[in-house]
């Protein structure tokens, strides 16, 4: 559905993205996550054919993002939480504007969203709240049955509500649609993305299955058999590199792996610090993933 | 069809984001025109205070235009990345084609309605009206409005645009200001040929403007479109002030010429028998004066006598450009510049020649009837050079080779009559013309509106009928070779006329129709338009400047 290839994005002397390279299989929720500054609004915009890229290519639907045409925007539904749209028009208007573009607009489905995101039809789109902007920019992606749903920082500045009401319509609708959805929060799309790519200063870090990211990573907390001896004897660098966030309290020496297997263990934490007491490995939340693998690598403890 | 569809869609949408920036814009079009009918109308109390709102009214018409057409283009802006139809499958060119039709229909409509109706209500019929407005509407269209919509697809929203544009203003404002003091003018301007150099840079423009939508809608290249539009300012500037040489421009008129071989018989040649010219009174050698062909030194301005032949009856024949060359007896190039505005007109069949002296800043008018009888089609009269008073005495005692190439035009016209008071009617070449008594008691005004170009030249006078008595005839020339009427400003009607005096109000002079005769008399006005332009060489193989300085009247006294 996407492939994106050695992408780059040049903004004057600084690199926005480098060398990006990812694939969003057909029916998946991609989620392309990073901090603020990541590089993937830009990453989207080029996708869209909003910004060119510098080098490398992208293509979207089988097409090259530079020469997307009016015919895959018919197929492509975009909600930004940054886009510009007439403030002076009511979402009546609005809607009635874009239906003309789209062959395939679906005026029950339309009605459907609005009366499920309680949209106020007659208001102006200049006075709606950040949050009816969005469901609005949402009831307006929907309805032509888009192949691809592009969704920039969706959530971003939505209250819990909001976003469930948001969450709800695009889950309802979403079928056989492919999702690109970024986001600055992992935990943001928990429920939602099926893959995730993790980007930090336009590089792309990982991607994989959500199964598998969250089946790596643990928080693990290792009581240690010191025999007296001084713990940081006992646990010395240097550690592996899947490790992160190390710290030892007492005789207890915590860490995070991101490379985590229930079945050996046991027998690594043996060859790396010697006796174990006890060894507790705890499934950890996206968002505590997130937070970890920005921390990482903004300490340049990621690879 | 479903493209149509589209434009007519995305038009909609403006109109109904924008309708009342539209009725604001379309209200100050139409006060504009209900001011400019008012003062066709008005006395000469109420002319000073329409003037000033129509001195407010024609730059405010302008800017709301602009602000309209950048409004419209900003709804959908083509720069920046956030912008909403961006990501919609919205056809570039139907957009394009969207904000051409809201320029033609909802900018250039209430103009065009509010001059169609403005000279509707002067009582011309409804073909002309039309003809001006849509004439005037696309002069608009090229100098102003295509230009905003392409100068808007530059700019993100109307911020950028002011910003853009008074920058844009300060550099064509210093770009003239340094044009004006280097002396690198147009040759064309103050001709009757400065309608090709507006049109070259509308047309260059316009191109511009089409090149500029091609990368912005298709291909979006914001930094390179505003680049390219810089240069477009650039190269209109250049086209209209360096680039046109006056070679070319005047070949190009001569094959527009109405009536070609009208001329042919015309011939200028050295007359060196007619004697030293006499400068009229008030002028002497000691005069210092600006023109615009710089700051001519009477002293060392010398007055070439010349024969002219084949001049036709009532014909004047205006030297558009003369070029002045003088060489040494070896061929090499002394001095090379422009000579004076040669204006010559003939009177009747044998009657008085007229010919002007100077340039503009400082023209004289001298009648020849006391230097020379006339035969058919003769004139003699004086072509005076102003030379460089640091040159001249290096020049004046030397035998010189002098070539004169002269650009002429002449033109012809013919005679019409309207009642010196309250006439109102229209006349051949003239359009529609008034006559009244001014508020002093003292003019006739005589004022005419066309919406056609109007006449070059003119004569006029206060005949009394009965008597066939005559004030003296005014006569006025301002021409203008524009095969349409170029005026951007204020509408598309011309308007010209002059005061005929009939009384002096110290009581010093005396008229031979006078305030008790009008009810009597009519005015005859003579109107010129060109009939051929045409080139003619005047060579001098050997002449020595001295011979040629001229004769003060204050001399004359002297000597006796």
């Amino acid at each position: 559905m996407i492939e994106v290839d050695k992408l780059w994005k040049k903004f004057g002397r600084t690199d926005a993205v480098q060398d990006l390279s990812f694939a969003v299989p057909e029916g998946s929720a991609f989620a392309l996550i990073g901090a603020n500054g990541a590089g993937k609004t830009t990453t989207i915009k080029v996708l869209m054919n909003i910004l060119e890229p510098t080098r490398g290519t992208a293509s979207v639907l089988g097409v090259d993002s530079r020469k997307i045409s009016p015919r895959e925007l018919a197929q492509i539904g975009y909600v930004s939480e940054n886009q510009d749209m007439p403030e002076k028009l009511t979402v009546a208007q609005f809607l009635a504007y874009l239906r003309p573009f789209y062959p395939n607009w679906d005026i029950e489905l339309e009605k459907s969203l609005l009366r499920q995101l309680r949209l106020p039809l007659d208001r102006k789109i200049g006075d709606l709240s950040h949050g009816m902007r969005m469901k609005m920019s949402l009831a307006c992606a929907l309805p032509f049955r888009p192949k691809l749903l592009v969704l920039d920082e969706p959530f971003s500045g939505l209250d819990p509500l909001v976003r469930d009401e948001f969450m709800e319509g695009l889950l309802q609708q979403a079928g056989e649609m492919t999702i690109l959805i970024s986001s600055h929060e992992l935990g943001e799309i928990d429920g939602v993305a099926t893959h995730v790519a993790f980007l930090d200063e336009g590089k792309l870090l990982f991607q994989e299955s959500m199964s598998d990211l969250v089946g790596r990573f643990r928080e693990v907390h290792v009581t240690l058999d010191h025999n007296g001896k001084p713990t940081k004897e006992i646990v010395a660098p240097p550690f592996p590199k899947c490790w992160l966030g190390i710290r030892t309290v007492g005789n207890v020496l915590s860490f995070v792996d991101t490379q985590f297997s229930e079945s050996d263990v046991n027998e690594r934490l043996r060859s790396l610090v010697g006796h174990v007491k006890t060894v507790d490995a705890q499934p950890m939340a996206l968002r505590t993933i997130f937070t970890t693998l920005a921390r990482a690598s903004r300490e340049g403890a990621l690879q | 069809m479903k493209s149509i569809k589209m434009v007519w869609h995305i038009f909609k949408k403006d109109v109904r984001l924008l309708w009342p920036f539209v009725l604001g814009a379309a209200g100050i079009q139409f006060a504009h025109a209900a001011v400019r009918y008012a003062l066709d109308q008005a006395g000469a109390a109420e002319a000073q205070t329409l003037s000033m709102l129509l001195q407010v009214l024609t730059p405010v018409s302008q800017l709301a235009a602009a602000f309209l057409i950048a409004t419209a283009v900003h709804q959908d802006a083509v720069p920046g990345v956030r912008q909403d139809w961006l990501v919609r499958p919205v056809r570039r060119k139907d957009l394009l084609f969207a904000k051409v039709l809201f320029l033609l229909v909802m900018v250039h409509g209430p103009i065009l309605l509010a001059d169609m109706f403005e000279a509707m209500a002067h009582g011309f019929p409804l073909g002309q009206a039309l003809a001006s407005a849509i004439t005037r509407s696309l002069l608009l269209l090229g100098f102003l409005t295509l230009p905003a919509l392409a100068f808007a697809s530059l700019t993100r929203n109307m911020t950028e645009a002011l910003i853009g544009g008074v920058i844009l203003f300060f550099i064509i404002s210093s770009a003239f200001q340094l044009i004006v003091r280097s002396g690198h003018q147009s040759p064309l301007l103050q001709t009757g040929l400065g309608w090709m150099g507006g049109l070259s840079v509308a047309s260059l423009l316009f191109l511009g403007a089409a090149v500029i939508f091609t990368m912005q809608y298709f291909r979006r290249k914001t930094t390179f479109s505003r680049w390219l539009g810089a240069g477009v300012v650039c190269l209109g500037f250049l086209t209209y002030n360096l680039l046109w040489q006056w070679q070319v421009a005047f070949a190009l008129q001569e094959r527009l010429s109405p009536a070609p071989g009208a001329g042919r018989s015309i011939l200028a040649v050295y007359a060196p028998t007619l004697g030293k010219f006499w400068l009229p009174e008030g002028v002497n050698r000691n005069n210092v004066t600006k023109t615009n062909a710089g700051t001519r030194y009477e002293a060392s301005t010398v007055y070439v006598p010349v024969h002219l032949t084949g001049l036709p009856d009532d014909g004047v024949l205006n030297a558009d450009r003369s070029q002045v060359r003088l060489l040494a007896l070896d061929g090499k190039l002394l001095y090379q510049g422009p000579g004076d505005n040669l204006l010559v007109r003939k009177q009747g069949h044998q009657g008085p020649i007229f010919f002007t002296i100077g340039s503009f800043g400082f023209v004289r008018g001298i009648k020849t009837n006391d230097l020379s009888v006339p035969q058919d089609g003769e004139a003699w009269i004086y072509h005076g050079i102003p030379l460089p008073r640091d040159l001249y005495p290096h020049l004046r005692n030397q035998p010189l080779r002098l070539e004169i190439d002269y650009s002429f035009t002449l033109l012809q016209g013919g005679t019409s009559y309207i009642p010196a008071l309250d006439g109102k009617q229209v006349l051949p070449g003239l359009g529609r013309c008034t006559t009244k008594m001014d508020d002093d008691g003292d003019d006739i005004d005589f004022h005419c509106m066309k919406t056609l170009p109007p006449p070059s030249c003119a004569s006029l006078f206060l005949e009394h009928v009965p008597s066939g008595r005559r004030n003296p005839a005014v006569f006025g020339c301002q021409p203008d070779y524009a095969p349409f009427l170029d005026q951007l400003v204020p509408d598309g009607i011309a308007r010209f006329g002059v005061g005929l005096r009939f009384h002096d109000l110290y009581g010093l002079a005396k008229f031979p129709v006078e305030a008790g005769d009008l009810p009597q008399s009519r005015v005859v006005v003579r109107a010129y338009q060109p009939q051929e332009h045409f080139t003619r060489q005047l060579v001098i193989p050997q002449i020595r400047l001295s011979d040629w300085e001229s004769v003060e009247h204050t001399q004359l006294a002297q000597n006796h």
